[in-house]
């Protein structure tokens, strides 16, 4: 039945964008976390990749997280000389969390995971419907 | 005569399953709205001239067994992948899916599959009232 495993494609998309949202919750939440001794990398940001692959049961195209990567870019500086983690210069290493980039990302996801909630619907009322034939 | 082969029930029925599978192809895109390098997919639109022709279309009779049917079993609809390579805009990761496009696409096979069941009523309607009695 294409309606079901039209449902069954939304919710996949809809899982992948969760996941997402996690990964942007777990840049958030550490975007002050500094290495635990002096010396140690602070938190770094965490990417995320979708990729579609083809699920033979439903004969579809679902879509599922690829891989959570690192991003490798340098960490930010802040000048704190009396920071117990500062270095001979006084300068701190703070993660390479931008929270501009991580609210554009959080609400990519969840436009994404929106469109896929009004497609469920629409496949939903649309299964609906036929059912309400029977009633006559 | 029975009901399933009645022409207008028939092209309903064609229809309504155009459309699901449709529903399905645009679910597939929404739902890879953020894979890279996806482009997003159609189905090649329903041809009224065919699907005449197909609905009228008598089989041959079988009276045996190891009889072949003579009508070419009817294939699923072709997913064209060629309508959407000429994408309005592509997002640097190759993704080609415009949310916007698939929502007007979703919105529309809603209001044609709300339209092929209400034929479909209304025929069944038809039958009832030649039927009469308590309905």
């Amino acid at each position: 039945m294409d309606l079901n495993s039209a449902i069954k494609i939304s919710a996949s998309g809809m899982r992948a964008q969760g996941t997402r949202l996690r990964v942007i919750s777990e840049n958030v939440a550490n975007a002050d976390s500094l290495g635990s001794v002096k010396g140690e990398d602070p938190y770094r940001r965490k990417t995320i990749v979708f990729e579609n692959y083809v699920n033979r049961g439903e004969d579809a195209e679902m879509v599922r997280v690829s891989k959570i990567g690192r991003d490798d870019s340098e960490f930010e500086l802040g000048y704190e000389p009396f920071h117990p983690l500062a270095d001979e210069d006084g300068y701190v290493r703070r993660p390479n969390v931008n929270s501009l980039i991580e609210m554009m990302d959080m609400r990519e996801a969840q436009r994404t995971y929106e469109a896929n909630l009004s497609s469920i619907e629409m496949a939903r009322n649309m299964l609906q419907r036929t059912v309400d034939l029977l009633r006559g | 005569m029975s009901i399933t082969n009645l022409t207008l029930m028939n092209m309903a029925q064609q229809k309504l399953n155009w459309l699901s599978e449709r529903q399905s192809v645009l679910s597939q895109n929404i739902a890879n709205a953020d894979s890279p390098s996806y482009r997003s997919q159609d189905l090649t639109p329903i041809d009224f001239k065919r699907q005449v022709e197909e609905v009228s279309k008598l089989p041959v009779a079988v009276t045996e067994g190891s009889h072949l049917t003579g009508t070419a079993p009817r294939g699923d609809y072709r997913i064209d992948k060629s309508s959407y390579k000429e994408v309005y805009e592509a997002s640097p990761n190759g993704n080609g899916v415009v949310l916007e496009e698939q929502m007007i696409a979703v919105q529309d096979t809603k209001l044609q599959y709300d339209l092929a069941l209400n034929l479909y009523s209304k025929q069944v309607g038809m039958f009832r009232t030649a039927l009469g009695g308590n309905r």
